[in-house]
């Protein structure tokens, strides 16, 4: 009996993957669980093993062909058994045209009867009484009661802080936009694998959020206090910990987020999600592009746990050794590009998230102090991209003066 | 003064008992009603019938004693003939208390009341009364099985001309059962069972409550919990526990199933938006359905979600201890029911 060797899914959002490199030719004999050979996806390799031990008796992929999740890359069986690629079940994930029309066409009705139940929007007597006299838009209202109802309440919180829902004519013109990004299977094309899942990323971001950074100094003073303090507290004790300074704004960041839930959400197919839990994303620079490894449950984790796992990941991510599940998940991603001297930039959101802090090199500078003497102060400069969808203004600039409080007031980054 | 405690069971014997006492055309009949009266080993030496059981639960022990044979009359296992006898006795100037002894025997006596005590004072052109009080029992919960346990009193409440009161504690028990006493047409006054034994505070004096009027037991801002009889119990049970969520609830103790007091629940409705009825009867063309459907024409603008009635299964009430507990409904059901009407007030809640 053959069994086929198929494209598995190495990250939550990995469609296709990319042949690499064969390590087996077609009549070799392969060992249940040997690599036979190598694929690409997003942004990692990994060895493709045998499910069984036998034979390898067809490959339906050459180097360089991209195949869907699921399809059948190669046939493994017994000496001498005819491989069934054409018509057998091997094929069938892949390429079985009306299977294939048959999901895409019970997706669209899905999608469709989805929009009709979106559609009708449940409202009680009382309220609809109230929609009538106040003279509201029932359709820009969230209803929280029972079964989605818009109730009583619901009308009472849009008279006090507004509508729920933006217009439908806004809505329609948010959504022109993306349209305008045609042709988005070309995006990336000629590119390697990394590269174009960079290029598919950045142009998803910027076609389907809306993008503004501000930007903000903070006082580092106490920041390179404490962690002098802290780094001699940590010699003395002989631990093997490096507390970077990274580590520490990533720390003041999870608290930050926890203070502000808003800026730790995902907006993703039409649903606003805020996340108790911080999963920080840590943008790592490779010599030919850009990795985010996560740091999971980030706002469980010390100063010192954030340190180690920080540069566990990052290792691992400038190795190559990063799987799937370690650069998926984040909620909230920082990108530091204060090495390279710059002091401001607009770093380009992870969607579906709804901010990135960007980090900048020190800059010293003159100020006067309390009793007006001129007096120099290292001050570290951030730069925060947010979704204009999901936030406003004054939320970011919230986010920024509660980052910069603890990073101004450090012993709060130990609670 | 302290307060006087009695049981349900004694609230109604007190309230027949000082009827008699006012006004000799008031008179009791039913099966068993003395209850041993002439059975040589129940009568004592010097003639008194101190130890005639009273009825099926001993209810109207004492009375034949006090009132004579004349008054407190047994009669054979045949109701539909002592109800024959009961209406006639009521159109020709007297006031009977007639006991049906469970409301699951009503087909055995139902013409008489259906045909008859509800129809005279119409189709004599009001010119006969029928000042009759027809006691009755319902209830399930103590394992009397489904011949001896339904909830029957909405099948007398969709009788024009009928009136039915079911009280849910002593003092109104008495009260009630005095206003049926004095009242000029057919009322079915029908007991839960599994009260009888309940204490409460009952005034000594002769009292009535208006028949027709509904009480607010409990006043509430969220959620208009109507109930009838026992349920009244159990809706107070689950306004406690809304109560620890801070939705506020109101509960109706209806007090008369026919005709209902549609001001008051109208008016709850009106002030809370949210209604859940509690009728221990099957589910169907009971009266909480009734009560439902007059609420979603006369206060659908009013209305913040939609109404609820908590009812027994339609089955009938088993006779297996756990299935007739799981056949009665309790606060847990109410509190499922309420759920999707409170759920925007508990957000509320989480946000403040």
């Amino acid at each position: 009996m053959s069994e086929a060797i198929v494209m598995p899914k190495l990250g939550m959002t990995m469609t296709e993957g990319t042949i690499v490199e064969w390590y087996k030719e077609v009549g070799d004999l392969v060992n249940e669980g040997e690599p036979v050979l190598m694929i690409s996806s997003e942004k990692l390799n990994q060895d493709v093993e045998a499910p069984i031990s036998g034979i390898l008796l067809a490959k339906n992929a050459n180097v360089d062909d991209q195949l869907e999740v699921g399809a059948a890359i190669a046939i493994i069986g017994e000496e001498g058994e005819v491989p069934v690629t054409n018509e057998g079940k091997a094929e069938q994930p892949a390429a079985d045209p009306e299977k294939v029309e048959a999901v895409q066409s019970a997706n669209l009705v899905k999608t469709e009867q989805m929009k009709s139940k979106g559609s009708r929007i449940f409202i009680t007597p009382l309220a609809r009484k109230m929609v009538k006299e106040q003279n509201l838009d029932k359709d820009l209202i969230k209803g929280t009661g029972g079964n989605g109802r818009i109730t009583k309440r619901d009308i009472q919180r849009v008279l006090a802080s507004g509508y729920d829902y933006q217009a439908a004519s806004q809505v329609a013109a948010a959504l022109a936009v993306p349209t305008s990004f045609a042709n988005v299977e070309s995006i990336g094309e000629g590119l390697n694998p990394m590269r174009k899942a960079i290029a598919r990323n950045m142009r998803r971001s910027l076609g389907q959020t809306a993008q503004l950074t501000l930007h903000r100094k903070a006082n580092a003073d106490s920041l390179l206090d404490f962690q002098k303090v802290l780094r001699n507290k940590i010699e003395s004790a002989d631990i093997d910990v490096k507390l970077t300074l990274t580590v520490l704004i990533a720390r003041a960041t999870v608290l930050a987020l926890q203070d502000l839930k808003k800026m730790n959400s995902h907006y993703q197919d039409g649903q606003l999600t805020e996340f108790d839990e911080v999963h920080l994303g840590i943008a790592t620079s490779l010599d030919d592009g850009l990795l985010v490894p996560v740091v999971k449950d980030a706002h469980q984790k010390t100063i010192g746990a954030l340190a180690k796992e920080i540069k566990e990941i990052s290792t691992k991510a400038r190795n190559g050794q990063a799987s799937g599940d370690l650069l998926t998940g984040s909620t909230f991603t920082i990108t530091n590009l204060g090495a390279s001297g710059i002091e401001y930039f607009t770093p380009i959101l992870n969607t579906p998230e709804t901010g990135i802090l960007g980090v900048g090199a020190f800059q010293d500078e003159l100020i006067l102090d309390e009793e007006g003497q001129v007096k120099s102060v290292k001050k570290i400069p951030f730069s925060l991209t947010f979704d204009h969808q999901i936030a406003d203004g004054a939320l970011a600039a919230e986010f920024l003066s509660i980052l910069i409080n603890y990073i101004e007031n450090p012993y709060l980054l130990v609670l | 003064m302290t307060k006087r405690e009695v049981t349900f069971m004694t609230a109604i014997t007190e309230a027949m008992s000082q009827a008699m006492r006012k006004d000799e055309t008031v008179i009791l009949i039913g099966t068993d009603v003395a209850g041993g009266a002439e059975v040589d080993h129940l009568v004592k030496d010097d003639g008194r019938y101190d130890d005639a059981f009273g009825g099926v639960f001993g209810l109207s022990k004492g009375m034949v004693t006090e009132f004579g044979r004349g008054r407190v009359i047994d009669t054979p296992i045949a109701e539909h003939a002592y109800f024959g006898a009961a209406v006639g006795a009521a159109a020709t100037g007297l006031r009977p208390i007639a006991e049906l002894m469970f409301n699951d025997f009503v087909g055995f006596a139902l013409d008489p009341i259906l045909n008859q005590a509800a129809k005279m004072r119409y189709m004599f052109g009001g010119k006969a009364k029928i000042p009759l009080t027809v006691r009755t029992v319902h209830g399930a919960g103590v394992g009397a099985a489904a011949q001896h346990s339904q909830t029957l009193y909405g099948m007398f409440g969709a009788i024009p001309g009928v009136k039915v009161v079911v009280p849910s504690n002593p003092y109104d028990a008495k009260g009630l059962m005095l206003a049926a006493i004095e009242e000029d047409n057919t009322v079915v006054f029908s007991e839960d069972k599994t009260l009888y034994g309940m204490k409460g505070e009952v005034p000594e004096e002769y009292y009535t409550i208006e028949i027709g009027k509904a009480n607010v037991t409990r006043e509430g801002t969220d959620l208009t919990i109507v109930a009838i009889g026992k349920m009244v119990h159990v809706a107070h049970t689950v306004a406690e526990t809304l109560d620890k969520d801070g939705v506020s609830v109101e509960v109706i103790d209806l007090r008369t199933v026919a005709p209902w007091d549609e001001e008051t629940v109208l008016n709850s409705v009106k002030k809370t938006g949210r209604l859940i009825v509690m009728d221990e009867s099957n589910p169907h063309n009971n009266t909480a359905t009734d009560i439902a459907s007059v609420v979603a024409d006369k206060a659908f603008d009013y209305l913040d979600g939609p109404i609820k009635t908590v009812c027994a299964p339609n089955t009938p009430v088993p006779f297996a201890y756990n299935l007739e507990q799981a056949y009665i409904p309790d606060a847990k059901k109410v509190l499922a029911v309420a759920e999707e009407l409170i759920a925007d007030l508990k957000k509320q809640q989480v946000m403040n």
